[in-house]
C-alpha cells in the first residue's frame, strides 16, 4: 500500500448499535487507560501504538502500512510548550506541507501520580486531589469518585448531595463548552467574539464563587466546606445569574452563527465519520456530533437526572461545526437543567440507595462530564481507598482525535483541537 | 463584524478599577482571602494541622505557599476577611502570622523597573488547567491587562517574564530549562498557584522539581488557584510599579 492510508478507514469492526457500542466501551482495550499503579515514579512520555489509535499494525514483513511517507514529509512535535494548546502536552505532526498525514498525541508531561497518591485515604480526604486531576471539571470528577466510593461501602447517600453534585457538574459544563467555543473564535481571529466570549466564561465562575465560595467550586462537594448556599435564595440567585448569562450567550452564538468565515473554518474539518466514532470508542460530546445517540445523563442515569428530561444533543456530520454546535446546545440544555434543579430541590432530607457494587468494597460509577463519559472504579479496605481506576473522557477521545486530524489541513488543527476539548491533565491525571 | 462591535458597546465597560481602586467583592472568592494566617492557639492550631491535606500548618505557623485555601481546617463559620495580596518569599518558608512584610518589600525583582510594558508567557509545567485559564482570563475584558502595560507573547524570545504554573514534573524539567534559555536577559519569573510555589497537594511527587533552581528571580505568589486580580497584582509587583489602592503597604 502506498501513501497515508484513507483518513475514513478505521480498523476493527463497528459494533452493530448503540446499545453494543456501551459494551464496547466498558469491555474493550480502552479499559487498559484505566490508571495503572504500577506505572513507574519517573513516567516516561510515551507514543501510543498503532493498535491503541486504531490503525491497521505492522504487517508481518515489518513495514508499517502507513509507509513510503510522501517525498519532503516533515515531522515535527507541537509541544510541550506551545501557547496554542494552554496545556503541556504533545502532539507529533507529519505532513508533507499542507495535509497532515499523521497526528500522534504524546501524553504524561503533566503525570502528578493523583491515583497513587489517594491510595490509603478515605475517599473523603482523597476529594481535594480528586477534584484537582482537572480542575474546570472538578465537580465530574469529585462527583463521580464519591459516587463509585458510596457504591463500595454500600452506604445509602443524602439525596440532597446528589442535586447539588449535578447543580455543579451542569455549571462547570456551560463553563468549560464556554471555553472552548471561545478560543475556536480566537482561531478564527475573531477579537471582539472571542473577548466578549470570554467575558461570559469569566461572568460564571465569578457566579460559581459567588455562590460557592471558589471560582472552581473545589471543596464545594465536602460536606463540611463553610460555603455550602443551598438556601433557596441563594440557589435562586445562581440561577438568575446563569439564565442571564444564557441570554447574552444567545446573543452572541446568533452573531458567530452569521460570521461567514468562522464557520467555513470549521465545516468539513477535521471530520469523524460515525463508523470511525463508533470503533474508536469516541465519547462525550465528540461521539454525540459524529451522531451517536448516547449521553450519560439519559442513558444510565443516577439522581437527579432520572427526574429530568436530558434528551442528548446529537449532530450528524462529524465535523469540528458538528462538534461546536453540540457544545452550544448542550450550554442551553445545562441552562435549563440548572432552572430546573433548582426549581425541584428537594426540600426534606430523604436518603437514596448508591449504584450496586461490583463485589464487596469494590463500587463504580459513571458520569457525563463536560468530555464525556467518566468513570471511577474504587475499592475500600477499611474505609480506606485501597484501589483505584478511572477512565476518563479525554483518555477516550484522543484516538478520534487523531484519526480526525489525518488528512485535515496543517492551519485546521486549532479547530480540530478546541471543537475536540481534550485535556492533557485528565489524561495524564 | 458591525454586529458584534454593536454587541461590545452594548455591554459596556466591563473592566475593573483595579489598580485605581482595591479590587470588589466579585472579584475575590471568599476562599481567596482565608484567614489562615490569623494567630493559633496550640491546640487550634494541632486540630486544624490533622485536617489538613498538605500539611501545611507547622506548629502554630501556617506554611502559606503549601495552603491551598481549601478551607478543610476551618470551622464552618468562617469568615473571609484575609489579606488577599500576600506574596511568599519562597517554598517551604513558613510566614509569621500577617505574612512577612519584609519579604514583600524585596519583591521588585528587576533591577531596573519596567516603566512601560512587560511581555509575558505562560508556561504549564504539570498544572491542573485552573491555574492556566486564571492566568489567560487576565486577557479577557474584566481584567484586561494590556492597559496595564501587560501582554501575552506566544513566544518565549520575546518574553520578559516566565508564568509558571503547576508542579514541575521531572519530565518538563528540560523543557521548561529550554524555555527560559530562550527568553533575553533581564527575565523572571512568577510562580502562580501552590504547585508551583511549593509542590503543593504534589508535594512529595517523586523527581519533582523546583521554579527557583533556574537561579532566575521569582515572585511567588500562593492559592489554589490565584484569582486573575491576585495574578495581575503579583505581576506588577515583579516588575516593580508602584503599590496600587488596596494592595499592602
Ligand atoms: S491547605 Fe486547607 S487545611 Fe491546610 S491550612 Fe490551608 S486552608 Fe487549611
Ligand atoms: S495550584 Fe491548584 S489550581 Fe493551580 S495547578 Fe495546582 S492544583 Fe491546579
Amino acid at each position: 500500500m502506498t501513501g497515508p492510508i484513507p483518513w475514513t478507514r478505521c480498523a476493527g469492526q463497528p459494533p452493530s448499535s448503540d446499545a453494543r457500542w456501551i459494551s464496547y466501551l466498558t469491555a474493550d482495550r480502552r479499559l487498559a487507560l484505566v490508571s495503572d499503579l504500577t506505572r513507574p515514579a519517573s513516567f516516561v512520555v510515551e507514543a501510543p501504538t498503532d493498535e491503541f489509535l486504531g490503525r491497521p499494525t505492522a504487517s508481518a514483513d515489518g513495514a508499517s502500512p502507513r509507509d513510503p511517507r510522501p517525498p519532503g514529509t516533515l515531522s515535527f512535535p507541537y509541544g510541550p510548550v506551545t501557547f496554542g494548546l494552554v496545556e503541556a502536552g504533545r502532539i507529533d505532526l507529519e505532513t508533507p506541507g499542507e495535509k497532515v498525514v499523521s497526528a500522534v498525541p504524546r501524553t504524561g508531561y503533566k503525570h502528578r501520580q493523583i491515583d497513587r497518591s489517594v491510595i490509603g485515604r478515605t475517599p473523603r480526604d482523597a476529594l481535594p486531589w480528586i477534584e484537582r486531576r482537572v480542575g474546570p471539571f472538578s465537580i465530574a470528577h469529585g462527583a463521580t469518585f464519591l459516587a463509585a466510593a458510596e457504591s463500595a461501602a454500600g452506604a445509602p447517600v443524602l439525596e440532597r448531595e446528589l442535586w447539588l453534585r449535578a447543580l455543579g457538574a451542569e455549571l462547570q459544563r456551560i463553563h468549560v463548552h464556554l471555553g472552548l467555543i471561545g478560543r475556536s473564535l480566537e482561531a478564527a481571529a475573531q477579537p471582539v467574539g472571542t473577548a466578549q466570549i470570554a467575558a461570559l466564561a469569566e461572568e460564571i465562575r465569578r457566579s460559581m464563587g459567588r455562590w460557592g465560595g471558589h471560582r472552581w467550586l473545589f471543596g464545594l462537594l465536602d460536606p463540611g466546606y463553610p460555603w455550602r448556599r443551598l438556601d433557596r435564595p441563594d440557589l435562586r440567585r445562581l440561577a438568575g445569574d446563569v439564565a442571564g448569562i444564557r441570554r447574552r450567550f444567545d446573543r452572541l452564538w446568533e452573531l458567530a452563527r452569521g460570521t461567514r468565515i468562522y464557520i467555513d473554518r470549521l465545516q468539513a474539518t477535521a471530520v469523524l465519520p460515525r463508523a470511525c466514532a463508533l470503533a474508536l470508542g469516541a465519547t462525550g460530546p465528540v461521539a454525540r456530533a459524529s451522531g451517536i445517540g448516547w449521553d450519560d445523563r439519559s442513558a444510565d442515569p443516577v439522581p437527579p437526572y432520572d427526574q429530568l428530561e436530558v434528551p442528548p444533543r446529537v449532530e450528524s456530520e462529524g465535523d469540528a461545526l458538528a462538534r461546536i454546535l453540540v457544545r452550544v446546545a448542550e450550554i442551553r440544555q445545562s441552562a435549563e437543567l440548572i432552572e430546573q434543579i433548582v426549581d425541584r430541590w428537594p426540600g426534606e432530607l430523604r436518603e437514596v440507595d448508591p449504584r450496586p457494587g461490583v463485589a464487596p468494597g469494590r463500587g463504580w460509577a459513571r458520569s457525563e462530564s463536560p468530555a464525556g463519559d467518566l468513570v471511577y472504579d474504587v475499592t475500600l479496605t477499611e474505609g480506606r481507598i485501597g484501589a483505584l481506576g478511572v477512565r476518563t473522557a479525554s483518555a477516550a477521545n484522543w484516538p478520534a482525535f487523531a484519526r480526525a486530524l489525518e488528512g485535515s489541513v496543517f492551519t485546521d488543527f486549532h479547530f480540530a483541537w478546541e471543537s475536540f476539548g481534550l485535556s492533557f491533565a485528565e489524561t495524564d491525571g | 463584524m458591525t454586529g458584534w462591535i454593536v454587541q461590545a458597546v452594548r455591554r459596556g465597560r466591563l473592566t475593573t478599577r483595579f489598580p485605581r481602586a482595591p479590587p470588589g467583592e466579585e472579584e475575590l472568592p471568599p476562599t481567596a482571602r482565608l484567614p489562615v494566617l490569623a494567630p493559633l492557639p496550640p491546640t487550634e492550631a494541632q486540630r486544624r494541622a490533622a485536617r489538613c491535606p498538605t500539611e501545611a500548618i507547622e506548629g502554630t505557623r501556617v506554611d502559606e505557599g503549601r495552603c491551598l485555601r481549601c478551607a478543610r481546617c476551618l470551622p464552618g463559620e468562617a469568615v473571609a476577611d484575609g489579606p488577599w495580596d500576600h506574596l511568599v518569599p519562597g517554598p517551604g518558608s513558613p510566614s509569621a502570622p500577617g505574612g512577612d512584610p519584609e519579604a514583600e518589600r524585596s519583591t521588585s525583582i528587576f533591577a531596573a523597573p519596567f516603566l512601560r510594558s512587560i511581555h509575558v508567557f505562560p508556561i504549564d509545567v504539570g498544572s491542573c488547567q485552573a491555574c492556566n485559564l486564571e492566568v489567560l482570563a487576565l486577557a479577557n475584558p474584566y481584567y484586561d491587562a494590556s492597559r496595564l502595560g501587560i501582554f501575552f507573547t506566544p513566544t518565549p524570545r520575546h518574553a520578559d517574564l516566565l508564568l509558571v504554573m503547576g508542579v514541575p514534573t521531572a519530565a518538563m524539567e528540560e523543557p521548561v530549562r529550554r524555555t527560559l534559555e530562550a527568553m533575553p536577559s533581564p527575565k523572571a519569573i512568577v510562580a502562580v498557584g501552590a504547585c508551583a510555589v511549593s509542590g503543593g497537594l504534589f508535594r512529595s511527587l517523586p523527581g519533582r522539581g523546583s521554579v527557583g533552581s533556574a537561579g532566575v528571580p521569582v515572585v511567588y505568589l500562593p492559592g489554589c488557584p490565584p484569582s486573575p486580580i491576585q495574578i495581575l497584582a503579583a505581576i506588577r509587583r515583579a516588575v516593580g510599579v508602584p503599590r496600587a489602592a488596596g494592595e499592602r503597604p
